[in-house]
């Protein structure tokens, strides 16, 4: 977390004097211990997340993957004729695995972002998903974006 | 170098921008909220993205490179949790969402 803080810092300011550097530590220190005190911040669980960073960066690729697949289906069915008639909407139950709260967060965002499927609301152990047609609801039943978050959180 | 970070940077922004045109064109021809969000959600990310990485061919040094990028993690994060409670309020608000699409078991 201080790392990236002061990588953040570092990339706001452009350049790199001597100025820059001493204001940087003071101000990450500052907003470490802040964040420490509000509890955002728990430095025992940095290793674990540095852990996880492969696994993040597949399940990104992933997602923009997903996102130009998404793209390509939405292009195609605003171009057509009359979309109105083509789709076929419907708002569906579907379980979901996911325990913690972050990776519900990140389930319900890639759904989103996934083609077809949009998230109305999430619960403990299900979330609502309002699919444009069966076509979509084939994609949520084995999406693969799922099994990346649970990989995910199999590492913690 | 130059003249390839000019064609680069040129072809994305305008792939950008033509999919920013298709998602307002998209938004006016379906007709029901949550069929109109679909293409919202969607087609804004991605367009974003390809502006975004269109602009980082422009830009000199690392800096701008990195400010692009908390930029393009900000709109993902954003965009979807912002259509979401668009959906949200319209499912709960709306009395005859029968007519509109088929509900499983809510």
């Amino acid at each position: 977390m201080p790392v990236l803080l002061y990588i953040l810092w570092l990339a706001f300011n452009e350049r790199v004097t001597v100025d820059v550097l001493i204001f940087g530590v003071i101000v990450v220190a500052l907003l470490c211990y802040f964040l420490k005190k509000v509890d955002l911040w728990d430095p025992s669980k940095d290793m674990q997340v540095v852990s996880r960073i492969p696994a993040m960066i597949g399940f990104v690729i992933r997602l923009i993957y997903e996102v130009f697949k998404a793209n390509i289906h939405m292009i195609m069915l605003v171009l057509s004729p009359n979309p109105n008639e083509r789709i076929k909407p419907r708002i569906i139950k579907h379980k979901n695995p996911i325990k913690t709260e972050s990776g519900r967060v990140a389930l319900a965002n890639s759904i989103t972002l996934t083609p077809g499927t949009v998230t109305v609301d999430v619960g403990d152990d299900y979330v609502y998903v309002h699919a444009i047609d069966e076509y979509a609801q084939d994609g949520l039943n084995n999406s693969v974006l799922e099994k990346k978050i649970e990989n995910m959180e199999k590492n913690l | 170098m130059e003249q390839f970070r000019l064609i680069a940077g040129t072809i994305f922004i305008l792939l950008g921008l033509f999919i920013f045109g298709i998602a307002t064109l998209g938004l006016f021809r379906f007709h029901y909220v949550l069929n109109r969000v679909h293409v919202a959600a969607k087609c804004d990310s991605l367009a974003a993205l390809l502006v975004c990485v269109g602009l980082m061919f422009f830009a000199n040094g690392i800096g701008p490179i990195i400010k692009l990028l908390l930029i393009i993690v900000i709109v993902w994060l954003s965009n979807p949790v912002a259509s979401h409670l668009v959906c949200k309020i319209e499912v709960e608000t709306n009395e005859n969402i029968t007519d509109e699409c088929e509900v499983e078991e809510v």
